[in-house]
């Protein structure tokens, strides 16, 4: 069944005078947002009176409505199409700019919901070796992207240490070579972390980011050690250790860690216990992600899956806490989740999150190299692959140009099937402007590139936290959280930007 | 729709017009959930006959009745998608156009930068490699045979 909101029978509608926009009835008032970004809460009243066309010029509403782009005789095209390309830059984007190279599939953990299917640490023939990692090193250069982000993913890429070593060293000589902007980044799980990795990592400006679910007791229950045994005090051991080195050093201070929270069916009564753990690290943001079907957690989905409605509950009730929390002024966390939409919907611009774009960040903004080499159009594709289906693989190192990949037919059947413009449902929802689908995840979840919007868990869950934040703009008290925290965001790219020339700024 | 269930055969039968629906997207919806039926078709001159047969061997009554309906929407979803398609075709031809040609970065790729080409790079490329490679022999577990694909094929009752 269809999600959108449609007028009510007989309503009148005066199309001459309307320009093209979506709405959605949020309760009491209505939504509506165009294609140039833009968006407007109105009353119902005043709404079902812009739709009949009495909303005139001498109207206290009307300065807003044109200004927006939702008045037809009154656009400016200079401006909005301004904003279209402040909001959609990425569809002007060289090429990817993240690589996410998988350095070996060995890891140490059992994860509960392994998004990333790993093996187990005897599996060495699934090590990258280091002719593969030039291989992917050049292929990466190949890309015309004047920005190179490299990230390694496992496994757990400490596994294979002289490679990740080997990649970081030859991708600096050859962004030196190639004057190339290069970011590094490391994401692991800290328990094979030492001083000396972390001294190479700094040296390299390398930042690095970690999982960390919760307390321990939730922590080491979705991420157990293979074989048993406990991770989390690990984790919270080298995040203390790097903030520590971190703060110490006015120049190490753009790489201070991250973490990144998985919400599975045990998180769910965990939401305050999560927060206050992340603010008591000293965490400036919290990301709540939801667990999705693909990999290992398809397989044990009825173990620790949720639907999307739970998640979407779960989401606004640690929401909720958070903005007590920053109102009270016992801490200033920020949710990463929100802080990506209010991006697109408050402040119109990208904020480089590859899954909420129309089309879609696969290949056009991130490529993912599996440790033989193997191109996949994102991660979670390189993850279909390892149940035996290579449907989204594009190439190889070894032999693919990236004209071959860019040219590859799945590409372009990513890219066209998410643009939400081919979508059912999707070009019709009030949230399109600042939405996006993901391939992958409905090839995993319907079998389909394209999936069904009306009985995809994608969409319940994605549209259940956009009506979460748009709730959150219109209530006065958690708007003036939200606003600091954009300012906030916006002060920590400045920031960046402020970096000595050949050290990259922190990606996360 | 008016559904003929047989359970003996797992099979339910019904008609569709062809007038609201296309070949392609019988297609489609036939391929989306194969792994859980196979799809017959047979037609009049007004109407596609389609037979549904359940994969799975304990398949009753109600779980026919519930193919027929997922296999009812994965239909009209496909209806949809081309009329869709077809509204804003223009559009979204221009979307996929811009950004594909904007990611390609011009016909011909750029070539390696003249610095790669210089003895020095290439010394300290084959040092880097070396030294990789000396660091790995020394460190790292023996590297074992490929053993193949690490997981099989997920089965289609895990419960998403």
């Amino acid at each position: 069944m269809s999600r959108l909101t449609a007028l009510t029978k007989g309503a009148p509608v005066d199309t001459e005078k309307l320009a093209a926009f979506n709405f959605r009835d949020m309760g009491g008032w209505h939504l509506l947002t165009n294609d140039w970004g833009q968006f407007l809460m109105l009353s119902t009243a005043d709404f079902e009176r812009f739709m009949a066309g009495k909303v005139g010029p001498e109207d206290p509403l009307y300065p807003e409505l044109e200004s927006r782009g939702f008045v037809k005789a009154r656009l400016d095209f200079k401006q909005l199409a301004a904003n279209y390309v402040k909001k959609n830059s990425f569809q002007w984007f060289p090429g990817p700019s993240l690589h996410m190279i998988v350095v070996t599939l060995r890891c140490n953990q059992k994860c509960q919901y392994c998004h990333s299917s790993v093996v187990d640490p005897s599996r060495t023939d699934t090590d990258m070796d280091i002719a593969t990692a030039k291989r992917t090193v050049d292929f990466i250069f190949q890309t015309p992207n004047p920005t190179i982000c490299i990230e390694f993913q496992g496994g757990e890429p400490l596994l294979n240490w002289p490679v990740v070593k080997f990649i970081t060293e030859y991708a600096q000589a050859k962004a030196k070579a190639g004057n190339r902007k290069l970011l590094m980044a490391l994401v692991c799980n800290f328990t094979l972390m030492t001083e000396d990795k972390l001294d190479f990592l700094f040296d390299h400006h390398v930042s690095i980011c970690t999982s960390l679910d919760g307390p321990a007791e939730l922590h080491n229950k979705n991420r157990p050690f293979l074989g048993g045994g406990e991770a989390q005090q690990k984790v919270v051991y080298w995040l203390e250790k790097i903030q520590e080195r971190c703060n110490a050093d006015p120049k190490k201070k753009y790489y201070l860690p991250g973490a990144l929270m998985t919400t599975t069916r045990f998180s769910m009564d965990y939401g305050p216990q999560i927060v206050d753990l992340y603010v008591k690290l000293g965490m400036e943001q919290i990301f709540l992600r939801p667990l999705s079907p693909i990999g290992y957690a398809k397989r044990v989905w009825k173990d620790v899956g949720y639907e999307a409605e739970e998640f979407v509950k779960f989401y606004e009730k640690t929401l909720d806490y958070i903005i007590d929390l920053n109102v009270s002024g016992k801490s200033n966390i920020m949710e990463r989740m929100a802080l990506i939409l209010l991006s697109k919907v408050v402040k119109g611009e990208d904020p480089g999150f590859m899954d909420l774009r129309s089309p879609a960040g696969a290949v056009l903004g991130c490529l993912a190299y599996n440790y033989n080499g193997e191109i996949f159009v994102s991660d979670e594709g390189r993850m279909v692959d390892h149940q035996g289906d290579a449907i989204f693989k594009v190439g190889d190192t070894a032999k693919s140009t990236w004209t071959e990949v860019i040219d590859h037919p799945t590409t372009r059947a990513c890219v066209t099937a998410s643009t939400l413009d081919n979508q059912p449902m999707c070009h019709q929802c009030a949230f399109k402007p600042y939405c996006g689908v993901e391939p992958v995840f409905h090839y995993e979840s319907q079998k389909s590139v394209f999936g069904q919007m009306p009985t995809s868990g994608w969409c319940i869950s994605h549209m259940g936290v956009f009506d979460v934040i748009f709730r959150k703009l219109r209530d006065p008290r958690s708007r003036k959280v939200m606003d600091k925290w954009l300012e906030r965001d916006q002060c920590r790219w400045q920031e960046s930007e402020n970096v000595p020339a050949g050290e990259p700024e922190v990606v996360r | 729709m008016i559904l003929d269930i047989d359970v003996k055969e797992r099979e339910a039968s019904f008609e569709l017009p062809k007038k609201v629906y296309s070949m392609d997207s019988l297609r489609i919806a036939a391929q989306v959930l194969s792994p859980k039926i196979d799809v017959y078709l047979d037609e009049s001159k007004t109407a596609y006959e389609v037979t549904l047969k359940a994969k799975r061997k304990d398949a009753g009554k109600e779980q026919l009745e519930a193919l027929a309906g997922e296999f009812g929407n994965e239909l009209l979803n496909q209806e949809y998608r081309f009329l869709v398609g077809r509204f804003n075709q223009k559009i979204s031809s221009l979307i996929v156009t811009q950004t594909l040609m904007a990611a390609r970065g011009g016909e011909t790729p750029a070539a390696p930068p003249a610095g790669e080409s210089t003895p020095e790079f290439k010394k300290m490329t084959a040092d880097l490699m070396r030294n990789a490679e000396a660091e790995v022999a020394r460190t790292m577990p023996k590297k074992i045979p490929h053993q193949g694909t690490p997981l099989p094929p997920v089965k289609e009752d895990a419960g998403v």
